[in-house]
C-alpha cells in the first residue's frame, strides 16, 4: 500500500458506540487508544502516525495521550462543523478552533498550544468537506464548496481533508428508506438528527457517478497535491519538532505562512 | 498559468502558483461488506490515483475480516 502512496492510521479501537472519548476516565482511555495503537503497529510492522477518533469524539486528555503513544497527527478536530447536521450536537468547541493545521493545546484541543503532535483539521464549511455531505447536496453546491475549499487552502496555506467512509464511496444495495416520521426531527444516540441520513444518497449507480465526478474533479485540479497523511509529513520539515515556532511549512510547493498571518486569517472567516 | 517567453523562446512561469495539499481519508467501521466496499474503494481511488490514509479501528475487523490481508489484497 505504501508504495500505491496509501497511508494507514488509526480509528480507534471498536467504532462502537460505547467508545465514546469524552465520556472515558482518563485510564480507560488511554487502555483503550494504546491496545489500538499495538494492534494495528504489531499487524503492520510500523508505526502508526495518524490517528482520527470516532465520529470526531476526543476528550481534552486525548491529544496529549496520542503524543504519548507517538503519533505525529490528529484529523479528530472539524472546524466551523454546524453541529445540528454533526456527530455531535453537543461538541461545540470546535465551531472555534483554526482551519489550518495548527499544534493543539495540552488543555484544549480546539486552541493552539505546545503539544508536537500536529492537528490537521477536516474541511469544512458548516458542513464537513466529505463524501456523505457530497451525496446530499445539488451538484451546483458541492462545485462551489470544492471551489472554496480549494481557493481558501491555496491562498491561506491550509489543507484540503476530505473524508469517506466505504459506503458513501460505492453505495448501498438496500438504500431505499421507509416513509419520513416525526422521530426524523430528533437528536440521535449517533449524534445529529436522524433526518441528516435520509438526505444521503445511497444508490450504488448514482453514489459511484458523483465519487467518480468528484475525484476526477480533485485530479485534474493542477493546484491540488494528492498526499496521503505519511507522505504529507514527509515533506514537514522536522514534523513534530515545530512547536512553539512561528511558522509551520506545510510540505506542499511554497506553502508556507506564519501563523499570526493564519491566525488573523482564520478570525476573518465566518 | 500564464508565461513568458525569454528571447529563446523558453516558457518561464510568470508566477508560480502555490499549490495546497490534498489529504483523502476512508475512515473504516463496522460493514456487512466491508471486504466488498473496501475492494471497489481501491479500485475507483486507483482509477482516479488518489493518494488515500485508511483509517483503522483494528477490532472492529479482527473477529470477521483478516483486514491485513485485505489491504494487501486491495493494494494489488
Amino acid at each position: 500500500m505504501r508504495s500505491l502512496g496509501h497511508s494507514v492510521g488509526c480509528h480507534g479501537l471498536n467504532h462502537t458506540e460505547e467508545e465514546d472519548l469524552r465520556r472515558l476516565e482518563s485510564k480507560q482511555e488511554f487502555a483503550l487508544l494504546r491496545e489500538a495503537t499495538l494492534i494495528l503497529e504489531d499487524a503492520l510492522g510500523e508505526p502508526i502516525n495518524a490517528f482520527r477518533s470516532p465520529c470526531y469524539r476526543i476528550s481534552n486528555r486525548t491529544l496529549p495521550i496520542l503524543e504519548e503513544l507517538g503519533y505525529k497527527v490528529d484529523l479528530s478536530v472539524s472546524p466551523q462543523h454546524f453541529p445540528l447536521f454533526s456527530s455531535s450536537l453537543w461538541s461545540c468547541g470546535r465551531m472555534f478552533s483554526p482551519r489550518s493545521p495548527y499544534h493543539p493545546s495540552e488543555s484544549s484541543p480546539y486552541r493552539r498550544g505546545s503539544l508536537k503532535l500536529l492537528e490537521i483539521p477536516t474541511s469544512c464549511l458548516l458542513i464537513p468537506f466529505a463524501q456523505a455531505s457530497i451525496l446530499s447536496l445539488p451538484r451546483m453546491a458541492t462545485g462551489i464548496m470544492t471551489k472554496l475549499l480549494i481557493s481558501e487552502a491555496r491562498r491561506l496555506g491550509r489543507v484540503v481533508v476530505l473524508q469517506f467512509h466505504p459506503e458513501s464511496v460505492v453505495g448501498k444495495d438496500d438504500w431505499k428508506y421507509p416513509p419520513l416520521v416525526w422521530k426524523d426531527f430528533l437528536p440521535i444516540q449517533s449524534g445529529g438528527i436522524g433526518l441528516r441520513y435520509r438526505l444521503i444518497e445511497r444508490d450504488p449507480v448514482k453514489v459511484r457517478e458523483l465519487t467518480d465526478s468528484l475525484l476526477l474533479r480533485l485530479r485534474v485540479t493542477p493546484e491540488l497535491q494528492p498526499l496521503s497523511v505519511d507522505e504529507f509529513l514527509a515533506g514537514v520539515p522536522g514534523a513534530g519538532e515545530l512547536a512553539g515556532k512561528d511558522e509551520v511549512n506545510l510540505g506542499s510547493d511554497e506553502v508556507s505562512c506564519s501563523r499570526s498571518q493564519v491566525g488573523r486569517a482564520a478570525q476573518s472567516l465566518p | 498559468m500564464s508565461v513568458t517567453l525569454s528571447s529563446s523562446g523558453a516558457e518561464f512561469p510568470r508566477h508560480r502558483k502555490r499549490r495546497a495539499s490534498l489529504l483523502i481519508t476512508l475512515d473504516l467501521h463496522k460493514h456487512l461488506e466491508l471486504a466488498a466496499c473496501l475492494s471497489e474503494s481501491a479500485e475507483i481511488f486507483g482509477q482516479h490515483r488518489a493518494h488515500v490514509t485508511y483509517l483503522v479501528p483494528p477490532l472492529t475487523f479482527e473477529s470477521t475480516t483478516p483486514w491485513r490481508g485485505l489491504f494487501v489484497m486491495c493494494a494489488r
